[in-house]
């Protein structure tokens, strides 16, 4: 990306360090930020989990939570009725309008950023007050406050299109074991496989004696490094143990052709067996929202896209008896501009924009604020993404008003100190 | 806003002098360190690493690799009084220190945007015979323009080794698509930050809000420098500049306050922008035949080079001991290192202050530099603490404090671990070069480097990584008893020195009679399987931290 | 291909622009009536739009309503009668007096729901007796013009149908879809006729897949087909060469392939005409901002060429041309393209700080008189 503007990240790396100096050497990575313990402890019991899709590049609103038919800005397509009384959407999502009982949609959101390359960690964060630190993305914020579970999954998974690894960046201040463990066209990390010269009572022993070995070191040195590196291992083997997640042979042909063939329909399948395997947040990419250029072809294709592979996972977690636990959030780092240009296409607009949501107890079948009639601004109170994140920490059981982070001896909170959460969308 | 706050003006007078007053100036500078860390210090100072801990620590940070057994066995066995002096000096001199330097400055330069076989050849010459920083850094700001074969020959020109030093600008000068053009405030971002100290990104579009000494004109007169920056065509990368005749307008995105700079140095000053007569602006006119852009008889690039690296440019000097130390001591004196300004100040002010006017009195010798910093008891700490004490802070050096190791470095020190014992170092680069450790090279890029743009500075362990060392047949290769290779030598070794040979191969020191038992008790376990209980031995050891940090 | 008449001179092919007429909305088609005293135009703001071009201005005349969303295509049918189509699925026939344009115009016949959603692509025989709809339902419809009656049903394409085309024999369809796919149907038997031509126009990558179809017509009295839209890039970016083909009716064979820029940018070919046999006039819209009114001499261009053809006339400052609409009297054109500076990210406001929307201003050019 294009390094034009300074972001928060810039800021706020090099603060982290100046920071750790001042608090006596906690730089390093475990020695960091704490969560107040007794948050903590509460959490750990917590079964509830997160399946984040994220639309990146932006989804237009008007094309699918917010349409606008027969208006200036309208577009071309047609709003559809849903099964929501008084609820309508655009016609090129037709499948999630039948579900739509399932989820909530926030239809004033006004943001700051119309970049991506910083409005996405902007609303990734939750966009925080500055307090010069890089804050956490969402999956780093829940992977911190609520651990991984009884899974020993790693917390956070994010599945995407292209390359794989572990993104230690979307952590921030938190460090890298709270990074995003990504599955790069939904495939399992490298080297998952163990070999077959060494069997698992080999493979046990090993790193019996690696962890023997590493405890011997710790014992001289700061933990800090040393934690880390244990931390990676342990991963690292909990992930090879769950190796069947990766096999497609295994997958049910019929939920193959329900969730479609596309990128986003496997990965959304893959993220419905990695929230059963008990992983604690998801996020699942889709690119190639920024349609600049022939949008309403584009959206045509896209917006279906989701719709399909959106409307079959409603329906597992349902009826699975998930959607209770699981937070389903669907959004991007802004919508797109009402006018047309000359590209039929919508430009970056976080001035008035779209976001869906339900499960965990996030009160479904609502509609939270409205556009004016043409759609070009917010009518009433505008959310922006610091209330969202204060109503999701609150669906998942975190009080998002007192729970703070502590980084070395600062303490942060978890969500924009001056926003409140949604009271509409909490029961 | 006053325009008139700049980089050059405040940091100059910003730290107070109180070096020499604890220690003489006659004295050697190792000394007067020694003296200023310890006066700062308000815990007890850790007792001096022994002789292994020196040995391998020193053999990382000069020559990127751990020390061979032989090399190790040599110098335990040496008795005499000044061996770690000596040891300093040989690795110093060796052919593999600039391979290092090289190595190690490539990462820190170009933190992984790519590579270039002419930016390869500069770096190697500069660091063979230790060019001074200053002349160094001129070389990459005002590059020598590239060389092209000439049409009618095939025989290349003798090259000049500093034509490759254009890389570092010409990397940065790429577009990467249309929406995405050439990234000019990321180069100034970049040469501010690595070449003195300052990050000035979020100077760009107004003042730093958080970094008084940081003003939008800094990032502005900075980046008119580069404006005019394009690379050139030719068979080695180059630059051309542009003809600048006035300074740039530009305006706070705050207060809308119309300014203009022209080009300005950072930690120096504007540079006035001369006129000539019409028709006397270029040195070679420009061709738009041949496309030639031609030569400007201005040259801001030139202007910064020179004022950037002038001995009283401070930022500069500064800048260059300062990482200079973080690599040697694992912590810069300022902390972040691009973030030099008033309201950060160095750990050690005065030591800091010492520093950099020994070095530019020095003529910018960094391999003097080096071999000081080596020489203080600070650099020759232990890193080792009482077990389980509370740990000093960072900031008094009273531990000597762990540091990361490169992906090259790991790699360079896993096949001297595990390979012969009496592998020379030239056997070692030929493997290194060899088609068939590519794939070895490969896995631990993608394990142990960072993505591309990002500095490589703390312990970032990762699963790839630890999947790697787990599972990747290419690696675990390295741990099958081949012959006269580590484990083969441990499988035939007696059971009474093979745990002798194990820790000095891969931890490059004794062990202690608990890790002894830990050994015997595995190989007894095991006594139908030893090549596979030895396998295992060396793969725990490689696979804990101690392998694979520098402490 | 186009026959020429090799007695005839070379035509002068330096257009001059002479007029700009503002608009208040944005224009996706335009059409001059066939007696060249009406221009209408239709776009994003659902509305028939007619400008009387009989004065020295164009004046704009009252709007005809009862469309919804967008309207992409008109079409003229006969000299009495034009064909509207809607992104709601409706088609609409209206009737006017050829003597008075500017008059009353009636209702011949409507569907609401001649398609399910958006129209794409529509087409009428020259003879006025036929009509050929094709939409995004994947369906494609071909009518009896007098009634408006179903004719034929050409249904379950595998993809959005984005523009047809009907022969003048009113007995065969040619229907082209979202992956540049080109179909030949026969109408008295709504059977496919011979194989599939896959005209390459079309592009997709990992995140995204572009339509590369946005024109489709027979020519030359049946003998040419002409498809023309976006070919894709050796890089398969998203963003392509705005690109013409033509076809031997006859065999189905590639004639001619023009590449009418080497500018990936330069996105689309959005309309297209042709001035007497041997000059081609197309307009482009790309992205960002960028449009090109070009002409093309056929005699003079290497029929095999497949590499980027030299215009004759290059026209660049208008940005995004979607429509180009010929008139009868054959010395002038209009052009519709969008006003400039269209794009921008988040709100563009006027002093008062309103919202701006976008407009599509017509350009009038004027062809030199022959000598």
């Amino acid at each position: 990306m294009h390094s034009r503007l300074c972001t928060p990240a810039d800021h706020a790396l090099s603060r982290r360090r100046v920071l750790g100096a001042f608090a006596g050497g906690a730089a390093g990575l475990g020695l960091g930020p704490l969560v107040r313990p007794a948050v903590a402890e509460d959490l750990k019991a917590n079964d509830k989990q997160v399946l984040l899709v994220w639309l990146d590049g932006g989804m237009s609103q008007l094309e699918s939570w917010d349409p606008k038919p027969n208006t200036r800005f309208g577009g071309p397509y047609r709003a559809i009725d849903t099964s929501v009384p008084g609820l309508r959407v655009s016609e090129l999502m037709p499948k999630v309008a039948t579900r739509m009982q399932h989820l909530s949609v926030v239809r004033s959101m006004k943001t700051e950023d119309p970049n991506h390359s910083s409005g996405v960690p902007k609303i990734l964060r939750g966009h925080p007050k500055n307090r010069g630190v890089t804050y956490p993305y969402f999956g780093s914020a829940v992977a911190r406050l609520m651990g991984p579970g009884p899974s020993g999954l790693p917390p956070y998974v994010w599945v995407k299109p292209g390359s794989g690894g572990f993104v230690s960046k979307h952590a921030g201040f938190l460090g890298a074991k709270y990074g995003a463990l990504a599955l790069g066209d939904g495939k399992p990390p490298n080297n998952l496989l163990r070999p077959d010269t060494i069997d698992s009572d080999a493979d046990r022993e090993r790193n019996e004696l690696r962890e023997l070995f590493e405890r011997r070191y710790r014992r001289t040195h700061r933990p800090g490094w040393s934690e880390a590196n244990t931390h990676v291992y342990d991963v690292a083997r909990t992930l090879m143990k769950n190796v069947e997640l990766f096999d497609e042979s295994k997958l049910d042909p019929q939920d193959v052709e329900r969730y479609g063939r596309h990128h986003l329909g496997r990965h959304l399948l893959l993220a419905r067996r990695v929230l059963e395997a008990g992983v604690r947040f998801v996020q699942v990419t889709s690119y190639g929202w920024d349609t600049h250029g022939d949008n309403f072809n584009a959206h045509a294709r896209r917006v279906p896209g989701l719709d399909q592979p959106l409307a079959a996972v409603l329906d597992d977690l349902h009826d699975r008896g998930m959607l209770e636990n699981v937070l389903v959030v669907v959004m991007a780092e802004f919508g797109r501009t009402p006018r047309v240009n000359g590209s039929v296409g919508r430009d970056h607009w976080p001035n008035a924009w779209s976001l869906a949501t339900g499960g965990c107890g996030i009160v479904p079948g609502q509609v939270v604020g409205a556009t004016n009639d043409d759609g070009t601004d917010v009518a009433g109170t505008p959310y922006d993404i610091g209330s969202l994140f204060h109503t999701w920490f609150h669906a998942l059981g975190i009080d998002s008003r007192t729970a703070e982070y502590h980084n070395g001896t600062q303490p942060l909170p978890v969500a924009h100190d001056d926003m409140q959460p949604i009271r509409e969308l909490l029961a | 806003m006053s325009s008139a706050r700049t980089l050059g003006l405040t940091l100059g007078c910003a730290t107070v002098l109180l070096a020499g007053s604890l220690a003489t100036a006659e004295e050697p500078l190792h000394v007067r360190i020694d003296a200023l860390v310890a006066a700062r210090a308000e815990v007890p100072l850790a007792p001096p690493a022994d002789d292994a801990e020196f040995c391998r620590r020193v053999h990382l940070d000069l020559v990127g690799r751990v020390p061979t057994v032989v090399e190790t066995r040599t110098f335990l066995a040496d008795t005499s009084a000044d061996k770690r002096t000596k040891l300093v000096d040989r690795l110093l001199a060796s052919a593999e220190h600039p391979r290092h330097l090289a190595e190690s400055l490539h990462v820190e330069l170009m933190e992984r945007r790519g590579d270039d076989e002419h930016w390869q050849r500069f770096l190697r010459s500069s660091f063979e015979r230790n060019r001074p920083w200053d002349d160094f850094v001129r070389a990459i700001l005002k590059p020598t323009p590239p060389q092209t074969k000439s049409d009618d020959s095939d025989e290349s020109p003798a090259e000049s080794p500093d034509v490759g030093a254009a890389f570092f600008l010409t990397s940065r000068l790429v577009s990467e698509g249309a929406m995405a053009p050439v990234d000019v405030p990321g180069l100034t971002r970049d040469v501010g930050r690595l070449l003195a100290g300052v990050d000035l990104q979020c100077a760009q579009c107004h003042d730093h809000l958080t970094v008084d000494d940081y003003s939008q004109r800094d990032f502005q007169g900075l980046h008119v420098v580069f404006e005019n920056v394009k690379t050139v065509r030719g068979d080695t990368p180059g630059v051309s500049e542009g003809l600048m005749q006035q300074s740039k307008p530009f305006q706070s995105v705050f207060t809308g306050e119309p300014m203009q700079t022209g080009p300005f140095v950072p930690g120096g000053r504007e540079i006035t922008i001369p006129t000539f007569e019409k028709g006397e602006e270029y040195v070679v006119a420009p061709d738009r035949k041949t496309r030639s852009p031609g030569v400007p008889r201005f040259s801001p690039l030139t202007e910064l080079a020179l004022g950037l690296t002038a001995p009283d440019n401070d930022l500069f000097a500064k800048n260059a001991v300062n990482r200079i130390w973080f690599d040697m001591l694992g912590r810069g004196l300022v902390e972040p290192l691009d973030l030099h300004h008033a309201d950060n100040p160095p750990s050690h002010p005065e030591l800091l202050d010492l520093l950099a006017r020994e070095f530019v009195a020095h003529d910018f010798d960094a391999r003097w530099l080096r071999r000081e910093l080596m020489l203080t008891a600070t650099y020759q700490r232990t890193s080792r603490r009482p077990a389980d004490a509370k740990p000093p802070p960072e900031t008094s050096y009273a531990v000597a404090l762990e540091k990361r190791l490169s992906a090259e470095q790991l790699l360079r020190s896993a096949l001297i671990v595990t390979g012969p014992a009496e592998a020379t170092v030239e056997q070692i680069d030929a493997r290194l070069q060899d088609e068939s450790t590519a794939a070895l090279k490969k896995a631990f890029l993608k394990a142990f480097a960072n993505p591309p743009k990002e500095p490589e500075i703390d312990f970032e362990p990762t699963v790839a990584a630890a999947l790697t060392f787990l599972n990747d047949k290419t690696f675990l290769r390295l741990l099958e008893p081949t012959d006269g290779h580590l484990v083969d030598r441990l499988v035939k070794s007696d059971d009474a020195i093979l745990a002798d040979e194990l820790y000095l191969a891969v931890l490059s020191r004794l062990p202690d009679d608990e890790e002894r038992a830990i050994v015997t008790t595995h190989l007894a376990k095991h006594s139908d399987d030893r090549p596979n209980a030895c396998s295992q031995l060396a793969w725990a050891l490689m696979s804990s931290t101690e392998f694979l940090v520098n402490h | 291909m186009p026959t020429v008449d090799e007695a005839k001179p070379t035509m002068p092919v330096e257009p001059t622009q002479v007029a700009e007429v503002p608009t208040d909305r944005q224009i996706m088609t335009a059409r001059f009536e066939p007696g060249g005293r009406l221009l209408v135009t239709a776009g994003y703001d659902g509305l028939v739009r007619r400008w009387d071009f009989t004065g020295e201005e164009p004046r704009e005349l009252e709007p005809l309503a009862g469309h919804h969303g967008w309207i992409e295509r008109i079409t003229f049918l006969g000299d009495d009668r034009l064909v509207s189509a809607d992104s709601w699925g409706r088609l609409r026939c209206w009737s006017f007096d050829p003597a008075d344009p500017a008059g009353e115009w009636t209702v011949a016949w409507d569907h609401e729901q001649a398609h399910d959603g958006w129209i794409r692509g529509l087409d009428v025989t020259p003879d006025g007796t036929r009509v050929v709809t094709g939409g995004n339902d994947r369906a494609a419809r071909v009518r009896n013009a007098a009634d408006g009656k179903l004719v034929r049903e050409l249904p379950n394409h595998h993809e959005e149908v984005h523009a047809v085309a009907l022969h003048p024999d009113g007995e065969n369809v040619v229907t082209a879809d979202l992956r540049g796919v080109v179909v030949h149907w026969s109408v008295a038997t709504g059977e496919r006729v011979r194989a599939k031509i896959e005209t390459g126009l079309y592009f997709e990558d990992k995140s995204w897949a572009s339509p590369g179809i946005r024109f489709a017509r027979f020519e030359d009295d049946g003998r040419t087909l002409v498809v023309a839209g976006s070919e894709r890039t050796a890089t398969n970016r998203t963003v392509g060469h705005p690109a013409v083909q033509f076809y031997d009716w006859a065999t189905a064979e590639r004639t001619r392939s023009l590449r009418c820029s080497e500018d990936v940018s330069q996105g689309y070919v959005f309309d297209l005409a042709f001035r007497d046999a041997r000059q081609l006039v197309v307009v482009t819209s790309g992205q960002p901002g960028k449009g090109q009114l070009l002409v093309f001499d056929l005699d003079s261009l290497d029929a095999e060429e497949e590499e980027s053809a030299k215009p004759v006339f290059q026209h660049t400052k208008m940005a995004n041309c979607h429509a180009l609409a010929p008139h009868p009297d054959g010395r002038r054109f209009v052009v519709a393209a969008t006003n400039k500076r269209s794009q921008g990210n988040g709100a563009v406001t006027d002093k008062e700080g309103r919202y701006l929307g976008n407009s599509s201003p017509l350009h009038v050019w004027e062809w030199p008189q022959t000598p």
